[in-house]
């Protein structure tokens, strides 16, 4: 491959330069932009077709070892005819048609390289004019040896420049995306080569950006290198987005009030997650204009696999799966959606406690579904203490307060203190073999207690009723949470021959038999003050402070857990129903009370006047 | 043989954006003046969308991660402070050489300053653990679009390199076998306020 007829012909050492710098800048820019060309793993370097090469193998030309050695360079020196030809790469963006498998559709040239070799005559360059006529004139060896030294050196770093910059382009990114990624996708990057610059169209040459490295000057000639590229690709990055979490899903794992909860969160991702996902897809869509503001791309989607393995794509998912009380508190500005994205990538910060939820407002319409949920609600903290909690026993005091159920759970008289003993003893088998049959349950498995539909999964136990599951579904965070809560509905149900029945009740009632069920225990359950008798830490004195006492005693036993938000949320849902309940506990309570006083009382006095009686 | 110098931009940083932006700089250069055979490899930064060229050096990486953690060790020391670190390549040369005497000169023929003023992240530290909501997202969004700031700097930065890398070309020694001599400077305890070098200082003027 020489230069052509009528133009000085430079050294034949030169001329090698020449061409091997043609070879190696193809090289560069196609194992960077050909996603299939770089994959290909040839170790070996293709013999140098050319006479005037030497002994170095191709690849280390310039000192510059490449690995991968593309297709298109297995021809080059065939194909090509003289280094006065310009080599024009265009790289192509194919948007493919994903119904036909052809890479027919929509192409656009996003950056176009041109190498070419300017002799003196041609380019007309002054400059250096001096310098080249001093060369022309020495024709020695040595002369040639320098000259070739110069080239060569200044050859060896635009290549290393060539190098740098086409990964500091836009294109590089998305060459990675599709090289990393082994889907199909429908985008691909294509090359065409070719010997002739086509020019751009006017709206194309305004969209695109030129950079020109400095040219490398010859004895009689330069060789040049510069690109247009596109500053901003506006790629579609739906190709890489994550799975879409169905919004079912979502709602299976949050219980009632998250009905609005969900119609908050909804609306968020077009306030609050779509600038997230623009930041990311900066490597897409990115200008290095000099001084120039980042190009963003209107992208909405979020990317995957990033280059970085940032957690970005996972903003949706975890931020519906576990923050849901901190996006009830997000408002629809920049800033919180930050907050939630650093929650996303730092789930072990702890969230914001979520207001609570007005019941009335929030809550279905539905008078069963509170009594539902209330004995499940209620726990007390102690673990292990569900054998030594005591079941709700008649107190002999009749006092409205719960500042005196504290005197009514100090420890029993005697006359109690048996049928309390039958009680625990009898809620304890029944509780053992219930609470054994729930929680033995393997993972995700449904299991059945009181004939309510109960799944269980590592941390939580779900209690679902088949009216509306949305509304039933809520958390049980500690087991002994479970089994306290359980044993009190168990025990409860024991207290009145008609609850008996439904105590020993099948797993294979219907849930609103089961409800119904559960609905009259709660009804004519003893006030829960008894139950938490035999728990040391949860003696309390006041009304309203021994039931927050029992709230935050929950509260501290299910602290760290991974769903504080939701727990507390539902914590302090039921919280207050559980004192809408207490309250009517109370009011059966101090009628059981009353009526087991004026008993006991006209049983002591029948007694002391059996014994009084002389 | 002259000494080409080249003052890059100055680049406003944080304490942690140190490392990865010296690896960025210094790793170009290198790439740029070490004309023996080398394999790149491409490396990309921890905190920027930036993807870089390294010689595939171990020594040399390791030369420079040597370096750039004495750096950050004195900027701890000095926080908050305009500084500069200077990447010299020379050529050891007989200086009169006698029958007693064999004293090598050194001559500097090409020298790079990167500036940089890393900025104290105190500030950044308190909003980061504020659990308020609204300023933890307006600190974490300024961050942001601070280091998205800084990596568009950083880009012009390496674009200088490779201008000036590929206009300066003349006054490189012949390849050899070997990198070429160089060394890493960064400001020593005795500074002055701007942490030059003083050596670095004589040496420029010297040229």
């Amino acid at each position: 491959m020489s230069a052509t007829s009528g133009a000085a012909a430079e050294p034949p050492m030169v001329e090698q330069v020449i061409t091997e710098f043609f070879a190696k800048s193809l090289h560069i820019i196609l194992e960077s932009r050909s996603p299939y060309e770089s994959s290909r793993n040839l170790t070996r370097p293709s013999p140098p077709s050319s006479p005037l090469s030497g002994s170095q193998p191709r690849d280390r030309w310039f000192n510059l070892a490449l690995r991968d050695c593309p297709a298109a360079l297995e021809n080059f020196d065939l194909w090509r005819q003289s280094n006065l030809e310009p080599l024009v790469i265009d790289i192509v963006l194919l948007c493919q048609d994903s119904t036909s498998s052809s890479t027919a559709g929509c192409g656009k040239i996003i950056e176009r390289w041109i190498i070419q070799y300017e002799t003196r005559n041609f380019c007309g360059d002054n400059g250096n004019g001096s310098k080249n006529n001093v060369r022309k004139s020495r024709s020695s060896s040595g002369e040639d040896h320098s000259l070739y030294r110069a080239t060569y050196q200044g050859s060896t770093v635009l290549l290393r420049s060539l190098h740098l910059v086409v990964r500091l382009l836009p294109a590089y990114s998305l060459f990675r995306d599709l090289n990393s990624s082994g889907r199909i996708r429908p985008l691909n990057l294509s090359h065409k080569i070719s010997s002739f610059v086509e020019p751009f169209t006017r709206q194309e040459d305004a969209e695109m950006k030129h950079y020109a490295f400095a040219p490398i000057e010859t004895l009689f000639g330069r060789l040049s290198l510069s690109v247009s590229y596109v500053p901003v690709l506006e790629v579609v990055a739906a190709s890489e987005s994550t799975t879409p979490v169905p919004p079912e899903i979502i709602k299976d794992y949050v219980g009632s009030p998250t009905t609005d909860f969900l119609k908050q969160f909804n609306s968020l991702p077009s306030a609050g997650i779509a600038p997230a996902c623009i930041a990311m897809n900066r490597r897409h869509s990115w200008s290095i204009e000099h001084g120039a503001g980042t190009s963003v791309s209107p992208s909405p989607s979020p990317t995957d696999s990033e280059p970085h393995g940032s957690p970005q794509t996972c903003i949706p998912l975890r931020v519906s799966l576990k923050r849901g009380s901190h996006i009830q508190n997000a408002s629809p500005s920049g800033q919180n959606k930050y907050t939630q994205f650093e929650e996303c990538c730092h789930p072990s910060s702890p969230l914001s406690p979520s207001p609570s939820h007005s019941p009335s407002g929030s809550y279905p319409k539905n008078p069963l579904f509170r009594y539902r949920s209330t004995p499940v609600v209620i726990p007390t903290v102690k673990s292990g203490g569900a054998s030594s909690r005591l079941p709700p026993s008649p107190c002999s005091k009749g006092k409205h307060q719960f500042s005196s159920h504290s005197d009514n759970l100090a420890p029993s008289p005697d006359d109690n203190s048996n049928v309390r003993k039958d009680l625990v003893s009898l809620g304890e088998v029944e509780k053992d073999k219930a609470l054994q049959k729930v929680l033995s349950c393997n993972k995700y498995d449904l299991g059945y207690f009181h004939g309510l539909k109960l799944a269980r999964t590592p941390s939580k136990l779900f209690i679902m009723g088949e009216l509306d599951e949305h509304e039933l579904a809520f958390a049980c965070e500690d087991k002994d949470t479970i089994i306290d809560q359980l044993s009190r509905a168990d025990i409860s149900d024991r207290e009145e021959q008609k609850m008996n029945e439904d105590a020993g009740g099948s797993s294979t009632r219907s849930p609103a038999a089961a409800i119904g069920a559960l609905v009259r225990l709660l009804k004519t359950a003893p006030g829960l003050r008894e139950g938490l008798q035999s728990d040391a830490g949860a003696v309390v004195p006041q009304e309203p402070s021994s039931v927050q006492k029992v709230v935050n005693e929950e509260h501290g036993s299910i602290a760290s857990s991974s769903t504080v938000a939701s727990s507390s949320l539902l914590k302090s849902r039921t919280a207050t129903d559980a004192l809408e309940e207490l309250k009517k506990y109370r009011e059966i309570k101090e009628s059981i009370q009353n009526r087991r006083k004026t008993q006991s009382r006209d049983t002591k006095l029948g007694e002391k006047q059996t014994d009084g009686e002389p | 043989m002259n000494c080409e110098t080249c003052q890059l931009k100055e680049l406003e940083l944080e304490q942690d954006e140190i490392k990865d932006v010296l690896r960025c700089i210094l790793h170009t250069i290198f790439f740029h003046r070490t004309l023996t055979l080398v394999r790149p490899k491409d490396v990309d930064c921890d905190l920027f969308e930036i993807t870089y060229v390294q010689c595939g050096l171990p020594d040399l990486e390791k030369e420079v991660d040597e370096k750039i953690n004495q750096f950050i060790a004195w900027v701890e020391k000095h926080p908050n402070r305009r500084s500069q670190v200077c990447l010299s390549f020379f050529e050891d040369k007989n200086k009169n050489p006698s029958w007693f005497t064999n004293k090598t000169e050194r001559i500097y023929w090409e020298q790079w300053f990167i500036n940089l003023h890393v900025a104290s992240p105190k500030g950044h530290g308190k909003s980061r653990s504020s659990k308020a909501t609204s300023i933890g997202g307006k600190a974490l969004e300024e961050a942001r679009s601070k280091r998205a700031a800084l990596g568009l700097l950083i880009q012009e930065v390496l674009f200088q390199i490779i201008n000036f890398a590929n206009e300066k070309k003349d006054h490189i020694p012949a390849i050899s076998d070997r990198i070429f001599n160089h060394e890493i400077s960064i400001p020593s305890s005795s500074d002055s306020v701007f942490g030059w070098n003083v050596d670095v200082l004589r040496r420029v003027l010297n040229s």
